[in-house]
């Protein structure tokens, strides 16, 4: 399993000149605590920082600024962990814990935006890699159940 | 495993009267993500709010209003769902799935503030069961083998869980 097939591909972001307001409103209506933020180039929109909820409020109260006085590139975390579509899931776990991030932008071989990677989407891949194995176990001891049945039918009827 | 021994402690609280910026100064002073809105006097705590950083962007753009014109009782989660002290690690984490909330105030008896979890605290605990388990499951080391010298018995194979 590969990055890029776990990876939202819905993409919520800003261009770096956005106003703070903009990445405000987008992060509260699509309920997200991070933006990407974006530069356009010749290949399309790239990755070129990551904004969050806590950046917006700690650059409030360092700044003494409200949200429309800044933009999204005064604030965001620059230079952010940018993780290729190709490389598999394990890979993109030591990465973020390398980083200390929760999230990372997911990019194409061709380098395009293909969305972003999370600390959740992790999560849930590995809780169902651990339910995939409980079934196992499960259908292991429900046969194991089925080859002691004749036995103790054996016991109880003699 | 208790929620009591996994909460985190002290926790930190602000005022619904306080002036927003102050709370948000003590969020960034503790490097914490939440404070626990309790009365001001209220010598058990009690939970009647809880301010995220997501409370404190979102209230600003609901209220159109900014976060030095605000109070923490403008933006805060009112009622926020409270866990026991007691509740096991699975209990806690059903009923914070069932209202899909990813941090809870802890309580005692009294409803008095024992401490604040989180989804990142409960996931070492189960990251440390898991651990166990699956040391466990590890084939024993040598010596403790050496001495089956003869097997009376049809191999039965021994099961994880």
């Amino acid at each position: 399993m590969n990055v890029g097939d776990l990876c939202n591909r819905k993409i919520v972001s800003v261009s770096a000149s956005a106003p703070v307001s903009e990445a405000a409103q987008l992060m509260c209506e699509q309920r997200v605590g991070a933006v990407v933020v974006t530069a356009a180039r010749a290949q399309g929109a790239m990755a070129i920082g990551m904004l969050t909820d806590r950046d917006i409020v700690c650059a409030q109260l360092d700044r003494a600024a409200d949200l429309s006085q800044l933009r999204a590139a005064d604030i965001m975390t620059v230079d952010p962990l940018v993780l290729n579509a190709d490389i598999p899931v394990g890979e993109a776990i030591h990465r973020l814990h390398d980083r200390h991030v929760r999230r990372a932008p997911v990019i194409s071989s061709g380098g395009e935006l293909v969305g972003v990677i999370s600390f959740d989407d992790l999560l849930k891949h590995v809780a169902g890699n651990l339910r995939a194995l409980a079934q196992l176990a499960d259908a292991r001891t429900r046969g194991h159940a089925s080859y002691a049945a004749p036995s103790v039918n054996l016991g109880t009827t003699e | 495993m208790k929620i009591t021994e996994l909460c985190s402690r002290p926790v930190f609280v602000a005022y619904p009267d306080q002036a927003l910026s102050l709370a948000v100064a003590e969020m960034r002073r503790h490097d914490v993500g939440a404070l626990v809105v309790v009365a001001a006097g209220d010598p058990r705590r009690c939970p009647l709010g809880i301010l995220t950083d997501r409370d404190v962007l979102c209230g600003q753009v609901r209220q159109a209003a900014d976060l030095h014109c605000l109070t923490v009782g403008d933006v805060m989660t009112r009622d926020p769902l409270c866990l026991d002290a007691e509740a096991q690690l699975a209990e806690a984490i059903a009923t914070m799935a069932s209202r899909a909330v990813r941090r809870a105030p802890v309580i005692d008896r009294a409803d008095g503030l024992v401490g604040i979890v989180t989804l990142d605290d409960l996931l070492p605990a189960i990251a440390q069961q898991l651990k166990e388990l699956a040391a466990t499951a590890a084939p024993e080391p040598r010596r403790h083998r050496r001495g089956t010298a003869t097997v009376t018995q049809p191999y039965v194979e021994r099961s994880i869980l």
